[in-house]
């Protein structure tokens, strides 16, 4: 065979091959078969817990996968919840590219019609405003101007659909992506066989006032069919090793607080405390895992600082709050709690999220903190890690906790708003297993 | 003629002795026709008009009630004529919320749901036929698109 005849052979088989393709793309366009899971491929990255890299993550994603109440939910800790992420990050940068005159005011009944229809819904542990969140997903700035807004829907085709919260207003915007219903389908074929019903509370009416009901859900909460399984976490302080405190971890706290430990004035509290005072402030760690930190003076400059903007304090407290972890060898998820809804907020809060659930404390959160002038002017931090017991726990029914938690203002009362449900690590500061339980938030009682 | 009034009254005497019977059969199974002798114990918020349509394989039946209130779900069989007990006896609590999912075998498909409280009972029946995803989807185009036209 000379040579000629077998570049002929291998040009035939290029265009062959090239015009198998071009028929799929211009007939089918459809390049891998249904059931093709691209999930599966794995991440190319480690996930990472740095706190400024979260600060625009929902809380949790639900897949609406059309089907009245077949939803699918992702949770932080996924890297299905990472993948699906990423394709709506892309649609809501173009969403918050829009031009004003493009945000079309809807009804409610548009939203509710949006996510009982195919659609992803992303609902956040906090509220922004449109420039808020704008600058924190890496835009300069935005001309929509929503007040607050902690729930966003993206339709399968591509429109963004939000609820503003405090004008209780509804909004569109229409783009146009054929990412969001890729994902819906590769999820709908993945579970074709797996029930997962989920309601909303505004499916089953709890939200609304007929039929002399006296406790009301907010309608953008979860209602489980089936109790939620999560496996068991196990709280662990790093101040103490082998029940002594552990220097090397003070010594690390002491650097992120730029304080000198050469220089500092320091002194034990009769419950083990360690107080360190210096110019800048005091700073305090007890034995139990708290530390708090209050300035006396201007207070711990922040590196990063470069305007007195919402963005730019949020973006430094969190870069401080990656400082304090990796000094004390916590890697855990942390989010944002407090609302970012005024251009210029200086007070703020985190929890953190063990196996992709909330960790909720007792009255108070994991991160308070507090920035004046581009300084720390106050800051606490319950510091903990939380690593995998290697078992799993079922919540109780939903409808079991709600009961639980009502049955204390029962006698009392004659109307309970409850505004936050959810699956969480409810922790009373000890050091043992944390199960997963249900987080209730209520938010007015009506006395009789 | 007085055997004739002595089977009447045997006869009329079964008649309150089937109903006895079917009452305590509630247990597991309730008559299509059963009635209760109250209508304010439970109040049905989905499917709010006691009828919907679904392309789910399942539907979520919610309610309210004072707590304290015991509520069971029948689903009708056709071929025994009679509605079967689907899910057993849930005392709705402090919340006063009441949820259970059922499953929908059939296009169309029938529930009892029975609530009892201190002596009194309520029927309430709710029907839920089953549609293809298809025509769930067009009904919602046809919606949309109306929306949008008188926007």
């Amino acid at each position: 065979m000379n040579k000629e005849r077998v570049k002929s052979i291998i040009l035939a088989l290029l265009i062959i091959f090239n015009l198998m393709l071009a028929e799929k793309i211009l007939v089918d366009k459809k390049l891998w078969p249904s059931g093709y899971n691209f999930f599966n491929i794995r991440a190319s990255h480690k996930s990472d817990y740095s706190i400024i890299g979260h600060l625009t993550l929902p809380e949790k994603i639900f897949v609406n996968t059309g089907y009245q109440s077949s939803r699918f939910e992702y949770l932080r800790n996924s890297e299905d919840f990472t993948k699906i992420y990423a394709a709506a990050n892309i649609i809501l940068q173009k969403a918050f590219s829009e031009p004003l005159k493009n945000a079309a005011s809807v009804s409610s009944d548009s939203w509710y019609s949006a996510l009982t229809a195919k659609s992803v819904y992303l609902s956040y542990p906090c509220r922004f405003s449109a420039q808020n969140f704008a600058s924190l997903i890496g835009l300069t700035s935005t001309e929509l101007s929503f007040s607050g807004f902690s729930d966003i829907v993206i339709s399968e085709n591509g429109n963004v659909y939000i609820k503003d919260d405090i004008t209780n207003s509804f909004y569109r915007i229409d783009i146009s992506s054929s990412e969001i219903g890729a994902i819906i389908g590769v999820v709908s074929d993945e579970y074709q066989n797996e029930e997962s019903v989920i309601n909303y509370s505004f499916d089953l009416n709890f939200d609304k006032d007929f039929g002399d009901q006296k406790t009301f859900l907010s309608p953008m909460i979860p209602i489980y069919s089936a109790p939620v399984a999560a496996e068991v976490m196990i709280s662990q302080n790093p101040i103490m090793r082998d029940e002594e405190i552990n220097q090397k971890t003070i010594g690390g706290i002491l650097t992120a607080f730029s304080i000198n430990p050469n220089t500092v004035r320091r002194y034990t509290e009769a419950d083990g405390s360690l107080v360190f005072v210096e110019n800048n402030g005091i700073l305090k760690i007890s034995p139990q895992g708290v530390l708090s930190f209050t300035a006396s003076d201007t207070g711990i400059k922040l590196s990063g600082v470069v305007s007195q903007s919402t963005h730019s304090n949020i973006s430094a407290i969190a870069e401080f709050i990656d400082k304090v972890n990796a000094a004390t060898g916590i890697e855990s998820d942390m989010c944002v709690i407090s609302p970012l809804i005024s251009d210029m907020e200086q007070s703020f809060t985190f929890d953190y999220i063990a196996n992709g659930l909330p960790v909720k404390f007792d009255g108070q959160n994991a991160v308070t903190a507090k920035t004046e002038n581009g300084y720390l002017a106050e800051y606490t931090q319950i510091l903990r890690k939380y690593i995998h017991a290697g078992t799993t726990e079922q919540t109780p029914l939903y409808i079991e906790a709600l009961d639980d938690v009502i049955a204390d203002y029962q006698d009392s009362m004659s109307e309970i708003s409850i505004t936050k449900m959810q699956p969480a690590y409810l922790d009373d500061l000890s050091m043992d297993e944390k199960y997963p339980d249900w987080f209730i938030d209520i938010d007015n009682v009506i006395a009789q | 003629m007085t055997k004739r009034i002595i089977s009447m009254l045997l006869a009329v005497m079964m008649l309150f002795a089937i109903q006895c019977v079917s009452f305590a059969a509630y247990e597991t199974s309730i008559p299509l026709t059963a009635q209760g002798s109250t209508t304010d114990l439970i109040y049905i918020k989905r499917p709010q008009s006691h009828s919907a349509s679904t392309s789910d394989k399942t539907y979520t039946i919610s309610a309210v009630g004072a707590s304290g209130t015991n509520i069971r779900v029948y689903r009708y069989s056709e071929s025994e004529n009679i509605c079967k007990l689907i899910k057993s006896a849930k005392q709705i609590g402090a919340s006063g919320l009441y949820s259970t999912v059922v499953d929908l075998p059939d296009n169309n498909n029938t529930f009892i749901v029975y609530a009892e409280n201190g002596g009194a009972d309520q029927v309430v029946k709710i029907e839920i036929s089953k549609v293809k995803k298809s025509t769930v989807d067009k009904l919602k185009n046809v919606t949309v698109n109306i929306l949008n036209f008188l926007k």
